[in-house]
């Protein structure tokens, strides 16, 4: 079984980060969701960041969720930000149409700094 | 590359099943198991992930079918061939549903699988598709 994680900490300036790391699979996704709405609960960040470097795989339940919490940050005025996206993520966003939805370019798999 | 160097032949197809509870959080063993049988017939690490995203979906789309407390289960089937897999994801139906195709969950398995076919008879509801092992250009 995939170690699965999420965790949540403040991050610079007005900003919070979530750490996923793992499968983002139907089984985990609900976590995902739900750690959001833990910051969205606790906090008014201006800025809500993803952090996807340690996805090593996601589904469409998965991808599901980042769309659920991107309407969640967009009702808040919170702009949200994928910081690192693995390659599994970039791949399932470019077959799923979301690549452009969340502001990634097909072509740059693995994109991001590490 | 070659087809000499291919672990199993079109004559020697090789069969690997698994059989899990029709539970969310059993769907990653298919997908460990998918991993395994992709290695076996030597696809690419491109095509390994793709193929676990499919078996991942085809399981997404089964397991709303499937009675989860009832004994239901989710069964896994790979033929292991000289050029690629075929696979087959089953279930013993609970309701007279087929798989939701308007969904994220059929665009992303539509976009993965090749021969993707819907099973669906009086008892069992599954998705049979396969995968192909890329010819690598050099």
């Amino acid at each position: 079984m995939t170690t699965f994680e999420v965790s949540a900490a403040p991050g610079e300036a007005d900003s919070w980060v979530l750490t996923i790391v793992g499968d983002v699979d139907l089984a985990t996704a609900p976590e995902v969701l739900d750690a959001g709405n833990d910051v969205f609960a606790k906090a008014e960040p201006s800025r809500l960041v993803l952090e996807l470097s340690g996805v090593t795989f996601i589904d469409s339940t998965g991808l599901g969720a980042l769309v659920q919490l991107r309407n969640l940050t967009q009702e808040r005025g919170i702009a949200l930000l994928l910081s690192s996206p693995s390659r599994s993520v970039s791949r399932a966003m470019s077959l799923a149409g979301l690549a452009d939805v969340f502001g990634l370019s097909e072509d740059t798999d693995g994109a991001g700094t590490s | 590359m070659t087809e000499e160097t291919a672990r199993a032949s079109a004559h020697d197809d090789s069969t690997v099943t698994l059989r899990i509870p029709a539970q969310r959080r059993y769907v990653t063993a298919i997908r460990a198991l998918a991993r395994s049988a992709a290695t076996l017939c030597e696809l690419t690490v491109d095509d390994i992930e793709d193929l676990q995203m499919a078996v991942d979906e085809a399981a997404t789309l089964l397991l709303p079918l499937v009675d989860a407390g009832n004994d239901g289960h989710l069964s896994a089937t790979f033929v292991v061939q000289a050029d690629g897999l075929l696979v087959s994801v089953s279930a013993q139906r609970a309701t007279g549903s087929l798989p939701d195709r308007s969904g994220l969950a059929w665009i992303m398995l539509s976009a993965l699988a090749e021969d993707l076919d819907v099973v669906d008879d009086s008892s069992t509801v599954g998705i049979r598709f396969s995968r192909r092992r890329q010819v690598i250009s050099s």
